[in-house]
């Protein structure tokens, strides 16, 4: 089943996460500078860009938990800070795990059922139809069974997936995600890959994430949006990943045979 | 045996009524690393109780302390509410609280001492708490803070852990996150005037950490299964003890409190 036909009605069919001219910060001083682009639905971005570039500021501005200083911002057609409970539909969002705080005891089925019990008005109790809806999503990412489990349990992989089931079981048109594969081993950098293509390919989920680097599990080829304070580039993976354009966004690119080291400790083959 | 007789018969209940608050409002601070924050209240509660003292005492003003000290705590948990709303972190929103707080005792402090003969002895009372001489107009006064706080509480308990689980993912899923704190910071504001009044500050402190601590560490989603029991028990407890001992009241809560979270230190280095 495809969502985003059913929820396009909502953003009245508008096709576009666009940006124009946005300047973004905090406390009035820019972190991002005059930041534009466009991406058509359906689409799978990358927003790469090395550490404090300003990608987690960007997709907060998307979201609409930060107002841009100036500049327009609209998702499917609608501005994020005018309409904020309508991107708040479209959109399911995923955290980077280093700001969920792993030491308060929740069970995942608490985790997933915020996704729905968000929209609902206090009290905010797990019911039965709830309960079934929190077991849909936990099946879509793989962890069917998990429901009963703490959350600080779990393998930094399947924490992450529990993230990924409370973002979709809002049936998001957008699924925004930050850092979905830091702190990860490779094996489960793959999963999480190759689950979010199947959600934009079976689903017909738009998928915009930020990473230091592209995943080699990656098999579609993304669109990449390469920034450090400022969009160095917009396009397909092969235009964007040239060394003379990373050379732009990674002050500490090296160049040596058959792969490229990008200041930090990242390489792209 | 305790003793039993009709003037003990409200010391007893409020020791139950000031277990139940504390058992109530610690998971809260605790979940949301705030125990810092609690104490913080118990800081301005102190400032608050000597602003009454002052007013009622020196100026003659019909003035009742407890309610300056809910005053005061209320504009001191605001006041880290708001800077956490500012982008501060919680613990540097904390020490401003704390600064102002901890400043209006010292000043409050002088004035009384220089302006009233009884009123630092009073304000001393407030320090070390006057659970052994509680009336029944103490049980009808925590009473009618458990009637506010403890629903709220758990009416919105889900919300308080979700934010302080997420505070980002909520916020992005549409709650509304910042009322939510100030609702949070209201309630234990509330309740740690209330427990400090009646226990005492400096009890005060240790009751509304240890069993919302030891809840966490126990790492049960559910922490009023344990918040409660552990909290009637250690003032119950510690009343018993207080008898045996021929100690008052607040200091045999103090001993078994403070053991209470000795073990939960032994829990940790074992676990």
């Amino acid at each position: 089943m495809r969502w985003s036909s059913e929820l396009s009605a909502l953003s009245g069919g508008n096709s576009f996460v666009s940006l124009s001219s946005v300047h973004a910060g905090y406390d009035g001083e820019p972190v991002l500078v005059d930041i534009t682009f466009k991406l058509k639905s359906p689409f799978f971005a990358v927003l790469m860009g090395p550490n404090g570039a300003g990608k987690t500021t960007l997709l907060r501005v998307i979201i609409g938990l930060l107002k841009p200083i100036k500049g327009d911002v609209t998702v499917y057609g609608v501005r994020p800070w005018e309409r904020p409970e309508i991107v708040k539909e479209v959109i399911g969002y995923v955290p980077q795990l280093l700001l969920v705080r792993q030491d308060v005891p929740v069970r995942v089925e608490e985790v997933v059922a915020m996704g729905i019990l968000s929209r609902l008005p206090p009290p905010r109790r797990l019911t039965r139809r709830v309960r079934e809806e929190v077991s849909k999503a936990l099946s879509m990412v793989g962890l069917k069974g998990f429901e009963g489990r703490l959350f600080n349990e779990l393998s930094g992989g399947q924490k992450q997936r529990v993230l990924i089931a409370r973002a979709l079981i809002r049936k998001p048109r957008l699924l925004v995600l930050d850092e979905p594969c830091s702190m990860l081993d490779f094996k489960a950098r793959c999963e999480i890959i190759k689950l979010l293509q199947k959600l934009h390919v079976e689903r017909g989920v738009d998928i915009l994430l930020t990473a230091h680097d592209i995943s080699p599990c990656l098999t579609l080829e993304p669109t990449v949006i390469l920034i450090n304070r400022v969009v160095y580039a917009v396009g397909k993976l092969r235009d964007v990943l040239r060394p003379e354009t990373l050379k732009l966004a990674y002050p500490g690119l090296t160049e040596v045979e058959g792969a490229i080291i990008l200041g930090e400790d990242h390489v792209t083959g | 045996m305790l003793p039993v007789n009709a003037v003990l018969v409200p010391v007893y209940l409020a020791a139950v009524l000031s277990g139940l608050l504390a058992g109530s409002v610690s998971p809260a601070l605790a979940y949301s690393k705030s125990v810092t924050f609690g104490i913080t209240l118990m800081h301005s509660v102190l400032a608050g109780a000597l602003t009454g003292v002052y007013l009622h005492d020196a100026l003659h003003l019909p003035v009742n302390p407890l309610l300056t000290a809910v005053a005061m705590s209320l504009t001191a948990s605001l006041l880290t509410a708001e800077a956490v709303a500012r982008g501060f972190p919680e613990d540097a929103a904390v020490a401003i609280s704390v600064s102002v707080s901890v400043s209006v005792a010292v000043i409050m402090t002088y004035v009384v001492a220089l302006t009233t003969p009884y009123g630092v002895g009073k304000a001393f009372g407030y320090v070390f708490g006057v659970s052994a001489l509680a009336t029944w107009r103490d049980v009808v006064r925590l009473a009618a803070v458990l009637v506010i706080v403890i629903p709220l509480i758990h009416l919105f308990w889900c919300e308080f852990k979700y934010v302080a689980f997420d505070p980002e993912g909520a916020e992005a899923m549409g709650l509304p996150v910042r009322a939510y704190r100030y609702l949070y910071y209201f309630t234990a504001s509330v309740a740690a005037a209330s427990l400090a009044m009646s226990l005492g500050v400096l009890l005060a402190h240790i009751i509304i950490t240890v069993p919302g601590l030891l809840a966490l560490r126990a790492g049960s989603p559910n922490p009023f299964k344990l918040s409660y029991p552990v909290s009637i028990a250690v003032i119950t407890s510690g009343y018993a003890l207080a008898w045996f001992l021929n100690i008052p009241p607040s200091g045999g809560v103090g001993v078994i409190a403070s053991g209470a979270l000795v073990s939960l230190l032994v829990m940790k280095r074992g676990g």
